[in-house]
């Protein structure tokens, strides 16, 4: 009895497809609706974003869930049928879908010069560490074009709906696209041509500069978060920044293994 | 009271008017709207059925709903009539009198009627 009773009260507290650093960046929903079962709240909240409602019309369902399951002391599951059906019934009912953040040719832009700029700036790195001008290989271009597209698709509603439909479908995806991209290297190892360094570097780094500049202009000013009726979303610059610029982050935190990895080897 | 269950596909048909005629007493929130229809004898509509249907009303502009804050709870949503809504709760009533009066007229036969055949 007692470990439910925890158990339950961090349920309500996190979120299962988010950590606590990403609840802290977009805020938490679970605290609009604590009384709502967490598993159907998250499958509720899911289905509205992959319609495109926004965060306020989101928060607003969110809360009528809670005030009545509060108040008639059925769960949300007896009271609302099935979370998926129900967020659809709401988003087209009340026209919310569609007016919420969705993939637009600016994100698939932003994102994809971001992750060009984060392959060449780590390349630029290794070659700059190792002394040696940036090789270039059959196998690196495959690879790369291979990234490329693979990203892409993820930009399309039926594969986010995919990925969030049936989770375990992620997990083999990162170890099978290492495993590509290593064969892809091996395989086609011989090198095409070689870039000089500091080309290769300015060529990453304006090109991150590029993604952050077009991520921030994409964004909206409340990135679009879950809040409750008539409260404002509680976004700091922090959170904005950290949004807009993920492709540098992650590129720092690449340079940062690139270089263990190189003071290890040799 | 009567707790009997409709067919749902008649509730249906009927819980827009039923609400709007609820409303025309004052603006009311979601779970109050139940209570009154289960009073009525509807049986319980389940917040799955209502919500959509008073997002629908609101998307029409018969509706306008307004956040007011509960005693230490979430606060609730409230629903009001509009003048729009106002008129369409008196000619949707209007129109369900016609309704049912029309099928009674052809129904209510089969109540005199002994069970079984003529």
């Amino acid at each position: 009895m007692d470990a439910r009773d925890t158990r339950h009260t961090s349920d309500t507290k996190g979120t299962r497809a988010t950590g606590p650093i990403v609840e802290r960046i977009f805020g938490d929903p679970g605290s609009i609706a604590p009384s709502v079962e967490k598993a159907w709240r998250d499958d509720f909240i899911l289905e509205l974003r992959l319609r495109s409602v926004n965060g306020q019309a989101i928060g607003d369902a969110l809360m009528t869930v809670e005030t009545h399951v509060a108040e008639s002391g059925a769960s949300a599951h007896e009271a609302f049928g099935q979370p998926k059906a129900y967020a659809g019934e709401i988003a087209s009912a009340t026209a919310a879908a569609g007016s919420g953040w969705a993939v637009s040719a600016t994100t698939i832009a932003g994102s994809l010069l971001g992750l060009l700029g984060m392959f060449l700036s780590v390349a630029a790195f290794t070659g700059w560490l190792e002394g040696e001008p940036v090789e270039v290989s059959t196998g690196g271009l495959v690879g790369f074009g291979l990234v490329i597209l693979l990203a892409s698709t993820a930009f399309f509603t039926a594969t986010l709906r995919l990925l969030a439909e049936h989770r375990w479908i992620v997990l083999p995806i990162p170890a099978l696209l290492v495993g590509a991209l290593v064969g892809l290297f091996v395989l086609l190892e011989e090198p095409l041509f070689e870039l000089p360094v500091p080309a290769v570097a300015a060529a990453g780094i304006i090109l991150l500069v590029a993604s952050v500049a077009l991520s921030w202009a994409e964004q909206p000013a409340d990135l679009d978060q879950v809040s409750a009726p008539g409260r404002k979303p509680s976004v700091s610059t922090f959170s904005q920044v950290a949004a807009a610029a993920i492709f540098p982050l992650m590129t720092l935190v690449l340079l940062l293994l690139t270089w263990v990895l190189h003071l290890i080897v040799t | 009271m009567n707790t009997e269950q409709w067919p749902s596909e008649w509730l249906r048909g009927v819980l827009g008017v039923c609400v709007l005629r609820i409303l025309l007493d004052g603006p009311s929130y979601g779970y109050a709207i139940t209570q009154r229809l289960a009073e009525a004898g509807l049986g319980t509509v389940k917040g799955g059925t209502l919500y959509p249907l008073l997002g629908r009303l609101e998307e029409a502009g018969h509706v306008e709903v307004e956040w007011r804050p509960g005693d230490g709870g979430p606060g609730r949503k409230y629903y009001a009539l509009t003048e729009q809504g106002r008129a369409e709760a008196g000619e949707q009533s209007a129109r369900w009198a016609d309704f049912t009066s029309t099928t009674r007229g052809l129904t209510d036969a089969a109540i005199a009627q002994p069970t079984g055949r003529n």
